[in-house]
């Protein structure tokens, strides 16, 4: 399967954080690599899957549909990334709407 | 429309041994599992189905061979409303018991004569054609039996819980 | 919105569009704008395009026609001065290069139009002077396929090509797929620390830096930028 780089969702990373991001950098949940966001794998289904490049572990999850857009960063370690505070962005964790900014 | 189905896939093509391939459904009084060569022996039935995906592309009168899910279950002791599938690569996703009966559903090996290649969820993959495609699971290797319906990958992240494209089912609140 | 004011013919599948975009604030060598175009039926396809332009130039796109694609065909055979289409951008922090008075040697590795933001960067070297060594190794299929040609000896960067499918009588490059030999003769040694991008379909991207890798590169200097099919 083919993947592409972080660095390719720029446009949407923008859209849900409010700048460029790809940049930052964090750490995988589950082997602990850190890597800058640009360069994390990027694969295109349903939704967007963002693997770790090194153990493949989702990092983060994006289903960008109408105006609106669901966010999972669950994977994600110690990038200090926060989406907007906006209706249209809807932050997930384990399934759920959480309000809460911070990583879970 | 389209002629062939594009590759989508939420992450790294698994390339499974057949010799090491089970399929197994969870979640009877107990769980009951099939070998490659067990499964491929296995009645089959060929179907021929439009499949719609979300991405907007429908392809029509796609042809596929495989074993249909009723065929599966009897062989499972169950009053389960709910399962869920789950795949190589950490995939999964939810459907009713009640959509995978009564002739709606398979596990299908073989597409347009061929088998099914990775890329496009071989060796083998649930084949749901009423509901859209992302329910359609590629890589199965199970179907785990639920009393209480539980959201699979994309289910927990906006995607509709059914997914109805007749209704156009895509999105949490369609 | 953009506004094409210009197109430029640069290979018999691939166009420069020169675009006039109004609030456009500049750009950095690398960067990608998404570009969205919506059918009459209301059928939106958005795909993302390198900028080709240097920095503080008005943006430019070199797109390459994929002929199943759905938005390359249009954007290399039908588009015309005066039409315009919705944009944004300008995107991406991480595959970018600046001129930012580090002195580390510029090592970019480009097949077919993945040429195209690293042209950029070299267009942006060029424009402001800097002396930071650079050396780009271009694939393409045939000398018909090369990007950019005329302007790739003007560049005062060391280039160097290879021709994987076809070869002109006394052509001096390489002949074949970029491979680990050919990465080691023409990159930096590892203890120059270049700064390297890497920008091609998957496939080669993947073979090129895993050859880096093998040579010693530190995978973290080593940026790289896939595309994928349509």
């Amino acid at each position: 399967m083919i993947h592409l780089d972080g660095n390719s969702i720029g446009g949407l990373l923008s859209d849900v954080f409010g700048r460029d991001v790809t940049d930052a950098s964090g750490r995988c949940r589950e082997c602990g690599a850190e890597n800058f966001v640009g360069a994390l794998h990027v694969y295109r289904a349903a939704g967007v899957v963002v693997r770790c490049p090194s153990c493949s572990a989702v990092l983060m999850r994006f289903v960008a549909a109408r105006d609106e857009v669901w966010v999972d960063l669950g994977g994600l370690l110690g990038s200090g990334l926060e989406p907007l505070r906006e209706t249209r962005v809807h932050v997930m964790h384990g399934g759920e709407v959480v309000d809460g900014r911070a990583e879970p | 429309m389209t002629d062939d189905f594009p590759v989508l896939s939420a992450g790294p093509t698994p390339h499974p041994s057949l010799d090491e391939w089970t399929f197994t459904i969870e979640g009877g009084a107990q769980p009951v599992s099939w070998r490659w060569e067990e499964f491929r022996a296995l009645p089959s039935e060929t179907v021929t189905k439009d499949i719609h995906c979300v991405t907007k592309w429908s392809k029509f009168d796609t042809e596929w061979e495989g074993v249909s899910v009723d065929t599966l279950l009897e062989r499972v002791d169950h009053d389960r409303a709910y399962a869920l599938a789950f795949c190589d690569g950490g995939y999964t996703t939810n459907v009713p018991v009640e959509d995978l009966t009564g002739g709606k559903a398979w596990v299908a090996y073989i597409y347009d004569g061929e088998p099914l290649d990775p890329e496009h969820g071989g060796p083998a993959r649930l084949l749901v054609p009423h509901l859209y495609f992302w329910k359609s699971a590629k890589w199965v290797r199970g179907l785990r039996l639920l009393d209480d319906d539980e959201p699979g990958f994309w289910e927990t992240n906006g995607y509709h819980n059914y997914g109805d494209p007749w209704r156009e089912q895509r999105y949490w609140g369609d | 919105m953009g506004e094409v004011t210009e197109t430029v013919t640069e290979t018999p599948r691939v166009r420069t569009l020169v675009l006039d975009v109004p609030g456009w604030t500049g750009h950095r060598a690398g960067q990608h704008v998404d570009v969205r175009l919506t059918a009459e039926d209301g059928y939106q396809a958005e795909r993302s395009y390198s900028l080709a332009s240097a920095p503080g130039e008005p943006p430019a796109l070199t797109v390459e026609r994929l002929d199943d694609g759905e938005l390359s065909p249009y954007l290399v055979d039908e588009v015309v001065r005066g039409d315009r289409f919705e944009l944004r951008g300008p995107i991406g922090g991480y595959f970018v290069w600046d001129h930012d008075g580090s002195t580390e040697p510029l090592f970019l590795v480009a097949g077919g139009s993945g040429v195209v933001p690293l042209m950029a960067m070299l267009r942006h070297r060029r424009a402001v002077g800097s002396t930071v060594p650079a050396k780009l190794l271009y694939s393409s299929r045939s000398l018909d396929d090369v990007i950019y040609r005329d302007e790739l000896d003007r560049l005062g960067a060391e280039v160097v090509q290879t021709l994987t499918r076809e070869q002109p009588p006394g052509w001096g490059g390489y002949g074949r797929r970029v491979d680990v030999d050919m990465l080691r003769e023409v990159s930096y040694p590892p203890d120059e620390s270049p700064r390297v991008f890497v920008c091609g379909p998957t496939n080669f991207v993947e073979a090129v830096a895993e050859g880096l890798v093998a040579l010693g590169h530190r995978p973290g200097r080593i940026r790289t930028e896939r595309f994928g099919g349509t």
